[in-house]
């Protein structure tokens, strides 16, 4: 059939024009062959079918496509569809290679694979890596189809959506709100990593066969900006629930973790039948007290500024209703206070009554007794301020003034030593006196910040940042907060978590962590002074910082950004200069540290022009400070790892002559350093880390292996002479492991020189493999210490052996092509702080 | 195509596909095969059975993929290229399912999912429209493309009128007759 239609099209439209019942006369009447009245008349009947098969045969062989295309996902079999969101369809699938049948949820983007779709996968993510909660479902595996697409598999939960779950269980209120609670901690969790989720409804809650609940889809969820600390805004989709979202939301405004609390109380809203459940489920609704509604009504205020400040004050409020007391949401009267306050204690009260009349027989007796009290007290008052100026003087004044000054090490060591029993000491002098507990917990804080430094066996930091804590607990159970003790808290809950961490005991440092970081993150109904504004600050920085703690690499960067605009904060309330540079040194710190991480995240180039632009801003800040201090240790040895940091980003971007140019000016300042003190162990751990970084940029940029073989027998020397007390600690097994992957990497490279005897080449691959070996073994002493940077470390000692193998066996075969493996090795660097 | 050095690539091709360029024409399928996949398996299912719309998500997706600086006339261009890329795109899809059904090679389906899968007919008749519009074009193209625009595009009348540079009328016209003759072909 290869007639042109043209013959056909005038006649066609023609007849088509005309009313059916006179088209057979037309066509009969026209002057054409019998052939051409059949294909015209064929044509004529088809246009006159209303079926079309042609949408019918392509609308089946997309159909066909789709089911083709997610049949199998890596490890996964698609079963069946279970849900469509905003962006996504969720399948259930279930995984194939293993023994036993585990069930997944797997998320898809839906249709074309959009840069913005490709973006919220991507980032749901790396939300979901760095939450671990019992309540939120878990992300398992991820990766992309051989066309593109990217898809997540997440934790399936085999349950009904909250109202539904309500409706089939009818439970009382104290079930209800338990089943709050969990979202609540969810959320809090959330909120702790900087995550906001932005579209809390029921639907998004499910509860399982065994009443636990899961907080679902972080698809639209949001990391905190990293400048501005709220969420940046969608500029593409606008995507929320009406009815929950908050008002800010729906009228595109900026979201914060408040906007999540909105949400939070609709939600409770509809659990208790405060308001009608959406059609369809039939709940039933509970009898609502004024309290209760109240809470809601806080929580989903239409201003944000009078909603509860965090999912933790919202639950404070919740245990006070469940245990009688006073909620905060509620008008607050004297009537309902004593209303509340009769009905907690209607035993207790009773009680008092009592008891008051008693108390009044012996008024004079307790009258005297407070006398007598009060002039011991005024004894051992005397005494005590001695003591307490002397432990000041001692452990601020002395270590404030020597910590910075080069070749005091041994007589910081002797110190803290001395410190620490002297601290001991007053401490069971102490008594009642709550300053002189406070100047003590202050002073075993600082100790504890002070054996950070120095690289203390970590087990007696825990003790150190432990004796802190107890002693501002001891105060804390006397009187009420004020902001010292609360800064102290904070500190000594920081401390404690840091030391916990590099002891190895995370699940305690995890606890501590959110303990801190709940603080942190509270407002107070006083303006911060300058100690707390740090502390906060603090806090977030060293939870970013800690290795161990598991967090996605944009999470600690969002952290760091978080830690530099608290220290911003900080630095206004500063009174004197040395308190700002000290700030200063805080913000370069979290810059070095965000542009090391944004090097791992190398597949958005935006990341990379950060990372540069916080290097140089770190190198900036730390420059301004060495020529304020020329004689400090600190900042000096800062300089050098803000100076390391430009080099390493210059490298990661290809820029070898910049990078080649700023470890020369690297090498200047370290060696100013080891002029100034030879012996700090800082500097020689960040010695060691900056020599891995150069060597492992010049491998890349394609070095000659014999020199760099060199250079790298250097700083196997360097690590030989750490100071004993690093000796035994973890971070000597990931330089040990850089070293051995190097050395391997390079053994390798060399093997491929055709100028070298089979035999020659044949050995140099056998130690490769046995560097590969030991580099694997390095590692999985201390796993938690490989970040986002050092991934690429990890990928080579996994593929060595194999990369080893199949050249050995290449060279069986005959000769082939060298191969220049562009891999690379980061390293990870520990600023003075 | 993914990223921004992705986006220029394609200005650049489709440039030079407009000169006459046919090797930028078939890098330029390359580049836009793996995408239009999912472009059909979505745009097409979600064309109601009776009407041939345009697919509104697909074209959204079209556009956020070449971001708004490019050229009207380019924009043209690529509407074309994914026609065909799609088409393709099926076509390969069906001819694999018939030779693996022939082949005796075990298509590896689980059973939710064969019940998605088209029919061998289904199959058949898909390659049938593929013949008969090769056939049409060889001789009668300005017809083929509106087929392909409308059908594997999911472009509407104006929007086929503007890429084919004539009236919303010859396209109305084009597509009726050429409609009527696919569907004679596949009786056949």
């Amino acid at each position: 059939m290869s007639a042109p239609l043209d013959r056909y099209a005038g006649h066609f439209e023609r007849l088509c024009a005309l009313p059916a019942a006179e088209r057979a006369a037309a066509l009969a009447a026209l002057p054409l062959t019998a052939q051409e009245r059949a294909m015209l008349r064929e044509l004529l009947d088809a246009d006159a079918d209303a079926d079309d098969p042609l949408t019918q045969v392509l609308a089946d062989s997309a159909d066909g496509l789709m089911a083709e295309r997610v049949q199998r996902l890596g490890p996964y079999r698609l079963l069946r569809e279970i849900g469509v969101g905003g962006m996504g369809t969720v399948f259930l699938a279930e995984r194939v290679d293993g023994g036993f049948a585990q069930r997944v949820a797997i998320k898809l983007l839906r249709g074309f694979p959009t840069r913005e779709g490709l973006r919220r996968l991507r980032q749901e993510r790396q939300i979901l890596a760095g939450l671990d909660h019992p309540n939120i479902a878990r992300l398992l595996d991820g990766g992309e189809t051989a066309d593109g697409q990217p898809w997540l598999a997440l934790e399936h939960i085999d349950g009904l959506p909250l109202l539904a779950w309500a409706a089939q269980h009818a439970p009382r209120l104290a079930q209800r709100l338990a089943l709050f609670d969990a979202v609540l901690d969810a959320v809090a969790h959330a909120h702790q990593r900087l995550v906001i989720h932005r579209d809390i409804k029921p639907a998004n809650v499910l509860v399982n066969a065994a009443g636990e609940v899961k907080l679902l889809d972080f698809g639209i969820a949001r990391l905190l900006d990293l400048d501005t600390g709220q969420a940046s805004r969608d500029t593409s989709t606008r995507v929320f629930t009406l009815g929950y979202a908050s008002p800010e939301q729906r009228e595109g405004r900026a979201v914060t973790t408040i906007s999540d609390i909105y949400s939070l109380g609709r939600l409770l809203a509809e659990l208790v039948g405060a308001t009608a459940a959406p059609a369809g489920v039939a709940l039933p609704a509970l009898p609502l007290d004024t309290e209760l509604a109240g809470i809601i009504a806080k929580a989903s205020d239409p201003d944000p500024a009078h909603r509860y400040a965090s999912a933790g004050e919202l639950r404070d409020d919740l245990d006070r209703y469940r245990d009688g007391r006073p909620v905060r949401a509620a008008r607050v009267t004297r009537w309902y206070r004593l209303r509340k306050f009769v009905r907690r204690h209607r035993l207790a009260v009773a009680l008092t009554s009592l008891a008051s009349a008693a108390l009044l027989a012996s008024w004079g007796y307790a009258l005297y007794q407070a006398g007598e009290a009060r002039s011991q007290a005024r004894r051992a008052a005397r005494h005590a301020g001695d003591v307490r100026e002397l432990a000041n003087r001692f452990i601020s004044g002395i270590f404030a003034q020597i910590v910075d000054v080069p070749g005091t090490q041994a007589a910081q060591l002797t110190l803290l030593d001395t410190g620490i029993e002297y601290l001991n000491r007053l401490q069971s002098e102490a008594g009642d006196d709550t300053d002189l507990l406070l100047d003590l917990a202050d002073g075993y804080n600082t100790l504890s910040r002070i054996q950070r430094r120095l690289y203390t066996d970590p087990a007696r930091r825990v003790g150190t940042a432990q004796q802190a804590l107890q002693l501002v607990e001891q105060v804390e159970a006397r009187l009420p907060p004020t902001a010292r003790t609360y800064t102290l808290r904070l500190s000594a809950l920081t401390e404690l978590a840091c030391a916990e961490a590099a002891a190895g005991e995370f699940a305690a440092a995890r606890t501590h962590f959110d303990a801190a970081l709940g603080l942190a993150r509270a407002p107070r109904s006083q303006p911060d002074d300058f100690a707390l504004a740090r502390q906060r600050a603090e806090a977030e920085f060293q939870f970013a910082d800690e290795a161990g703690i598991e967090l996605a690499p944009l999470q600690r960067v969002a952290l760091y950004a978080q830690a530099a605009a608290g220290y911003t904060t900080a630095r206004v309330l500063a009174g004197t200069d040395t308190a700002r540079d000290d700030v200063d040194d805080s913000i370069a710190a979290t810059r070095m540290k965000s542009a090391r991480l944004l090097l791992g995240e190398r597949a958005d180039p935006q990341h990379l022009a950060k990372a540069m632009a916080h290097a140089e801003e770190a190198l900036r800040l730390q420059q301004a400070l060495y020529q304020r201090h020329p004689r400090s240790l600190r900042h000096l040895a800062n300089l050098v790892l803000a100076a390391g940091g430009v080099a390493k980003v210059a490298g990661r971007l290809g820029d070898y002559g910049r990078a080649r140019e700023a470890y020369a000016i690297t090498r200047d300042y370290d060696a100013r350093l080891q002029r100034l003190d030879p012996d700090l162990p800082v500097a020689a751990v960040n010695r060691i880390a900056l020599g891995f970084e150069q060597v492992d940029m010049e491998r890349r940029a394609g070095g000659e292996p014999t020199a760099l073989l060199g250079q790298l027998a250097a700083i196997e020397g360097q690590i030989a002479q750490v100071p004993a007390e690093l000796a035994d600690q973890r971070v000597l097994h990931a330089m040990r492991a850089w070293l051995h992957t190097l050395r391997a990497e390079l053994n390798l490279r060399r093997s491929e020189d055709p100028a070298l005897a089979a035999s020659e080449r044949r050995a140099l691959k056998q130690e490769a493999l046995h560097d590969y070996e030991r580099g694997a073994a390095q590692i999985a002493l201390a796993p938690e210490l490989v970040g986002a940077e050092e991934q690429a470390t990890l990928e080579l000692l996994r593929s060595g052996p194999a990369r080893v193998r199949a050249s050995l066996a290449a060279m069986q075969r005959g000769p082939t092509p060298a191969r220049g493996a562009a891999r690379h090795v980061g390293a990870s660097a520990r600023s003075t702080r | 195509m993914r990223d921004a050095a992705g986006d220029h690539d394609i200005t650049r091709l489709l440039a030079a596909w407009r000169e006459g360029d046919e090797q930028a024409r078939e890098a330029l399928m390359q580049r836009v095969y793996v995408n239009v996949r999912a472009i059909a398996a979505q745009s097409l299912r979600a064309m109601p059975a009776a009407t041939l719309s345009a697919t509104d998500l697909a074209h959204e997706a079209l556009l956020r993929l070449l971001g708004s600086e490019l050229d009207w006339n380019d924009r043209q261009h690529f509407y074309r290229v994914a026609a065909q890329a799609t088409r393709q795109v099926l076509v390969d899809a069906a001819r694999r399912r018939l030779s693996d059904k022939r082949g005796g090679g075990a298509p590896h389906v689980e059973l939710d999912v064969a019940q998605a899968l088209p029919t061998p007919e289904r199959d058949e008749q898909l390659l049938r429209i593929d013949e008969a519009l090769r056939a049409l074009a060889s001789d009668d193209a300005r017809r083929a493309q509106v087929i392909e625009l409308v059908y594997f595009g999911g472009l509407s009348r104006s929007e086929v009128a503007a890429t084919l540079a004539v009236s919303e009328g010859t396209v109305d016209r084009d597509l009726r007759l050429a409609r009527a003759w696919l569907k004679t072909a596949l009786r056949a």
